[in-house]
């Protein structure tokens, strides 16, 4: 009984040494990583924003764009098809804006497809925008 | 009047191998404190994923103990089975008793024997925590990695009901098998005492897992004891956005720091963090999505039922098994305790920033214990909310009490 105690006292301190000195040691390791990470990260961040605005720079002296309006598109929309909402209009017109970034690109008309999507495409797609 | 002595044997031989000459008081004590989980699972809904295969495995047990029993050899005169089967070759073992050979058949054991053998080789918890890692987000851990603090604060019961329980009498082993009850994680429970004292696997597991489904009724008082009403009302500031490369990193950085320091904690630790890097990397969803649902349903539905086949009246209906309860209730209180102990800590260290309830969730029932942080929180102030910070020590707990089990077994086994 005596010894059983001996090792239960050692078993409880060198329990609680190693757990606390294992997440201690996993903490100092996610703050170093986290912090190269979002260093690394801001770097990337910094460069792109920089060849992204040279290159509309470039855009802008080649050809000057508008950034698109509800109203540009509105009428260009309309005179194509007067079937689609104006709120599905002004949804793609921010879809455009997000992915090309804002004033890169002028929509000129949105038209719908004539096409139907087959049903190989159709599950396709909605296998790679599920997530969202 | 031949019929007649034929039915009167059939209706003995029936009744002699029914329940009610096979089973003792022990087994029908068992069949109603299967009925009262049974009850708690469906009307109380107290973890009844986890609880309804537990209670089920109990009733089919007691009602019929063959039901878990392994597989045996009969011994049939030589005689008689080539009688039976006229023209086969014999392929089993032989046997001579006073000059009369017998042939060793083999009969199959109960399919809840074969199920509890995925327990008894440790492969079940592993694998639910493969289910547990692809379902877990550990983004608030990475955001606050101090979190890790809590998980390990809530082991310190699992360490001092060790002691405890040796001095209840408890051999060093079995020891640390009830201890581990205080760090509120089934899996980790039924593994490490799958290795350290495979006899005490019933009760232990069913402690473990009815404290798991009782969080909310012991946590409250303990948190509310130990903490001020200014400081339950503590709001947190928001945590960071955590980028995915940082998440995709967790996993990997965890299995290698991990199964280098403490190679024994490497099973659990590895799968836990492969099912979150299945589901960080975003690149195996659908491998990812049978671990968090088709296999996790599937064990746990096996690992409750085994679990519940080892308590047998015999084994349950015993003082060491009323010991174990108690011991894991206060390994348990323990866990909670020194998680809120330290959640203080915490607060008093950064000026007032930490709300120490989300202490209570270092022990690793997911995401039951952050999920009671929130409510005693909203208690004090309704648009408290906790839960994302209570998430962090919550799955620190997980790690914390997967490095504690790898100790256990490092000196124990």
């Amino acid at each position: 009984m005596l010894e059983n105690l001996r090792l239960g006292f050692i078993i409880l301190l060198t329990g609680i040494v190693i757990v606390f000195s294992v997440l201690i040691l996993l903490i100092g390791i996610i703050k170093l990583y986290s912090a190269l990470v979002v260093s690394i990260q801001e770097t990337f961040k910094k460069k792109f924003a920089k060849k992204k605005k040279k290159s509309v720079t470039r855009e802008e002296i080649e050809a000057p764009v508008e950034a698109p309006k509800t109203e540009n598109v509105e009428s260009a929309a309309s005179s194509d098809n007067d079937a689609i909402p104006l709120d599905v209009i002004a949804a793609i017109a921010a879809a455009v804006d997000y992915v090309f970034g804002e004033g890169a690109v002028k929509i000129k008309s949105v038209r719908k497809s004539s096409k139907r999507r087959s049903a190989w495409r159709s599950a396709g797609m909605a296998e790679n925008t599920r997530s969202f | 009047m031949d019929i007649f002595y034929r039915l009167n044997d059939s209706i003995f031989e029936i009744l002699a191998n029914s329940g009610f000459s096979a089973l003792d008081w022990r087994n029908y004590v068992m069949i109603l404190i299967s009925f009262v989980l049974i009850y708690l699972a469906i009307k109380k809904q107290y973890e009844p994923l986890v609880l309804l295969p537990i209670a089920v495995g109990m009733l089919l047990v007691n009602l019929c103990p063959a039901i878990a029993l392994g597989g045996s050899t009969n011994l049939v005169a030589l005689d008689d089975y080539i009688k039976m089967h006229p023209g086969e070759t014999i392929k089993y073992a032989m046997t001579e008793l006073n000059g009369i050979k017998y042939v060793n058949v083999p009969t199959s054991g109960g399919l809840l024997f074969y199920l509890y053998q995925g327990v008894k080789l440790g492969i079940y918890p592993p694998l639910i925590f493969l289910g547990i890692g692809a379902m877990t987000d550990f983004g608030p851990l990475i955001s606050n990695p101090k979190s890790f603090i809590l998980g390990a604060a809530a082991q310190i019961g699992i360490f001092i009901t060790f002691i405890g329980a040796i001095l209840l009498g408890f051999e060093t082993n079995e020891a640390g098998a009830i201890g581990i009850i205080g760090g509120a994680d089934g899996p980790t429970a039924i593994y490490v005492t799958s290795i350290l004292a495979p006899d005490l696997l019933g009760p232990i597991a069913v402690a473990a897992y009815s404290y798991m489904a009782l969080v909310p009724i012991i946590q409250p008082p303990i948190m509310k004891l130990l903490t001020t009403k200014k400081e339950r009302q503590i709001k947190m500031t928001q945590l960071r956005n955590v980028s995915k490369l940082e998440k995709i990193l967790f996993p990997i950085i965890v299995t290698v720091i991990v199964a280098i320091l403490l190679p024994d904690a490497t099973t659990l630790v590895g799968m836990l963090m492969f099912g979150n890097l299945m589901k960080e990397s975003g690149v195996v969803d659908r491998i990812a999505n049978t671990a968090k649902n088709e296999l996790m349903n599937i064990i746990t539905i096996f690992l409750g039922l085994s679990v519940g086949s080892t308590a047998t009246g015999q084994i349950f209906l015993s003082f060491r098994t009323i010991g174990i309860i108690c011991l894991g209730l206060f390994a348990f209180c323990m866990g909670t305790a020194f998680g809120v102990i330290f959640g203080k800590i915490m607060c008093k260290l950064t000026g007032g920033k930490v709300n120490p309830l989300i202490g209570s969730a270092g022990v690793s029932a997911v995401p039951m214990a952050a999920r009671v942080s929130q409510k005693v929180g909203q208690e004090e102030d309704p648009s408290n909310f906790l839960l994302m910070h209570a998430m962090g020590p919550n799955v620190a707990g997980v790690v914390g009490s997967a490095v504690a089990a790898g100790v256990l077994i490092s000196i124990l086994a």
